[in-house]
């Protein structure tokens, strides 16, 4: 099928892979570190190097930023409807069935699952978390942007069913709207990249906006005033990669908290002008929480930029390594939308 | 300065880092719009309260303090010991005591944060490795508990920053190794040390908060011989400054901005530059910025104590701070009358051994 919107939801769901997979290889790590170890930029699927985050993978494979939305959006595809709550939770539940995956659970996520199943969580000290405002919404967010494909306002209300199960807090939802929102924008006509950081602002308002009442409070910061000042950074170094990734990650943060990796991707965003390669590179390459900041940029510059723009050898190399086939995904999310049914 | 003076300015930054801790402990883990609303009718908290059920502090009567003042308490005790003198040695067997002395065993278990019970789980052996642990970056021991006991490290080098800074790193080492909590501490440490200089201004204080910062990060990078993974101070730093001298005449404004973009968390790139804003927007004054950071809330007792440990010395009594001490005394169980006798050895060794300091 070779369509516009086909063509689109493929590079949104290759590029989010392939975000997943670059960064999973510089996850944890420093930046200088990083350029140390491989001579320069990461700028392909790589090997891991066994002494990182990563568990017994190999090049191409992705963890769970990119997987947790996947087994949700065969869910919804099997089911042909929108999400719900429930069909949220099944997602989660065919998603904890896979350990290759699991065993990168991001603290917020594990506690809901466990949670949702009924089981105690034994709390895992190695990860040190003190606060649940994490970026585990966002990382699979955009796929509900996907789903709506031009509707930024739907794929906001979807994405904070999809991550209330897990991610209950304000900040971590409205980070999440974000790129859901954006990922929407960008299949709009007529958008250019400032384009998709409005929109990623909006979805901040409309997030909190609607999920007001349904969630606890928490103390953290602003996803929109950090968004604002890595947008800032990001503009400001356009032309200096390097200048911009080390601005950007020492200044506004690339971690694991809803309000460093989604500010910090919309800032690189900024920086390289939504080109999708130099985005997923220079998110890849901060480091930090890698693999989620470039998968969540993956979803909105590949839907943005279309699937022409990732190497060649990215699509056969994902889907071998991870048993996906993202072009039938891509084919049945592009069904659902044409009949109406979300 | 005479040892006089000396030993009044460090006893009163004693009892500014204890108070600080006791007022801002309701408010831990909340925002500043929740402290606004369910603690000051609407108003900035001024007068030590209980949190309120379901908070964190919720369990503990007004006057308690946490682990941070617990933790420096001990350090303090047990440097002044040996002349004031700092090494790692001592200050892990000082932190050691949260978890094996009954009368601060509850400490340890009601409030110490991650990193530091990974700290003396590693120096009592009970540490069991992870994974984590192969990763030859470290993201995890960025936290600011380093930078809230660093007070320590500047109350023992009244003056001498750059000592301050030096003695931070050696502080730090048996916990947070790691040039982020590192830089942290040494910011906190400076300001301390720097706040017993005479005409020590907020222009000045700014500067050295940077200046800490970038030697802090290089010598804690020596140290630790690890890169760190996380935002850097003095970007943070400048941001919150910048903060500060726009928003300080409206303190709600102010504590939103700070939160929102700075943040008051428990990363050291978040609590040690907002305090560092916060004690600027105060104009150096302990008692307002002590206000000002309990009522930021989120990691509200760190924020506090550095923000007091940066300008007690230098700044007059506050009635506020000293009735607030007086409530940590009845609360709490620490011996103060060794702690204030060794301050005031302390200070006569100084005054025996150094002359007036200047920056």
């Amino acid at each position: 099928m070779h369509n516009e919107l086909y063509a689109r939801l493929h590079g949104a769901l290759l590029a989010a892979a392939a975000g997943d997979a670059m960064g999973t290889v510089s996850e944890g790590f420093a930046p200088e570190f990083l350029r140390s170890r491989y001579g320069g930029y990461i700028r392909d699927l790589l090997e891991p190097t066994g002494d990182g985050l990563t568990i017994n993978a190999h090049a191409g494979m992705v963890s769970d930023d990119f997987s947790v939305a996947y087994y949700t959006a065969q869910v919804l595809l099997e089911h042909r409807s929108r999400i719900t709550t429930a069909l949220a939770v099944e997602g989660l539940r065919r998603w904890w069935q896979h350990p290759e995956y699991t065993c990168y659970c991001g603290p917020s996520t594990k506690r809901g699952i466990l949670k949702l199943l009924g089981e105690a969580d034994d709390g895992d000290p190695a990860r040190l978390s003190p606060t649940l405002a994490t970026n585990g919404g966002g990382m699979k967010a955009g796929m509900m942007g996907l789903f709506h494909p031009g509707d930024p306002e739907k794929a906001v209300e979807d994405a904070i069913t999809m991550c209330l199960p897990t991610h209950s807090n304000p900040i971590s939802l409205s980070a999440a709207c974000a790129i859901a929102a954006a990922a929407a924008r960008a299949f709009c006509p007529n958008t250019g990249y400032l384009d998709l950081i409005s929109a990623g602002l909006c979805g901040i308002s409309q997030g909190l906006e609607q999920s007001a009442g349904r969630t606890s409070e928490i103390a953290g910061s602003s996803v929109a005033r950090r968004l604002e000042l890595a947008v800032e950074l990001g503009l400001r170094y356009q032309g200096d990669f390097e200048q911009a990734l080390f601005q950007i990650g020492d200044t506004v943060g690339a971690g694991l908290y809803a309000y460093e990796a989604i500010p910090a991707a919309f800032g690189i965003l900024a920086a390289c002008k939504g080109r999708l390669m130099d985005s997923l590179v220079m998110a890849v390459n901060m480091g930090s929480d890698a693999d989620s900041t470039a998968c969540m940029l993956g979803y909105v510059l590949g839907a943005w930029n279309g699937d022409a723009e990732l190497p060649p050898h990215f699509s056969d190399l994902i889907d071998s390594q991870n048993g996906f086939d993202l072009k039938a995904m891509a084919a049945g999310i592009c069904a659902v939308v044409k009949e109406g049914i979300c | 300065m005479n040892a006089l003076d000396l030993s009044a300015r460090m006893k009163r930054t004693v009892r500014a880092v204890a108070a600080a801790d006791a007022f801002a402990l309701p408010m831990l883990g909340m925002g500043p719009e929740q402290i606004r609303r369910d603690l000051g009718d609407g108003d900035l908290v001024r007068r030590l309260c209980k949190a309120p059920p379901g908070a964190v502090g919720s369990a503990f009567p007004p006057g308690a303090v946490s682990d941070v003042f617990a933790a420096g308490y001990l350090l303090l005790r047990g440097f002044l010991s040996d002349g004031g003198h700092i090494t790692a040695a001592r200050a892990g067997r000082a932190l050691l005591r949260l978890k094996t002395d009954a009368a601060f065993r509850p400490y340890f278990d009601d409030f110490l944060d991650p990193v530091t019970r990974e700290g003396l789980e590693r120096l009592d052996g009970s540490y069991v490795s992870t994974r984590f642990d192969l990763v030859p970056c470290d993201g995890r021991r960025i936290n600011c508990s380093a930078a809230a006991r660093a007070w320590v490290a500047g109350l023992l080098n009244p003056g001498d920053p750059e000592a301050a800074i030096r003695d931070a790193v050696t502080l730090s080492m048996p916990t947070h190794p790691n040039a982020i909590a590192i830089s942290g501490a040494a910011v906190s440490a400076a300001l301390t040390a720097a706040s017993f200089l005479p005409g020590f201004d907020c222009g000045r204080l700014y500067e050295l908060a940077l200046k800490a910062a970038r030697d802090g990060y290089e010598l804690g990078l020596s140290a630790a011989g690890m890169p760190p993974v996380g935002a850097k101070l003095p970007q943070r730093i400048e941001l919150a400054v910048n903060l500060a001298l726009r928003y300080r005449r409206d303190p709600e404004k102010l504590l939103q901005e700070l939160n929102d973009v700075v943040g008051f968390g428990a990363y050291a790139s978040e609590a040690v530059p907002s305090a560092v804003g916060l004690v600027i927007a105060a104009g150096g004054r302990a008692g307002e910025a002590v206000r000002l950071a309990a009522n930021a809330g989120n990691c509200a007792c760190c924020t506090a104590v550095i923000a007091a440990a940066a300008c007690a010395a230098s700044s007059p009594v506050d009635e506020a701070l000293e009735e607030h001490f007086e409530k940590v005394r009845a609360a709490a169980p620490f011996d103060w009358e060794p702690l204030w006798a060794g301050l005031t050895a302390f200070a006569e060794l100084v005054e025996g051994g150094r002359d007036v300091f200047t920056l």
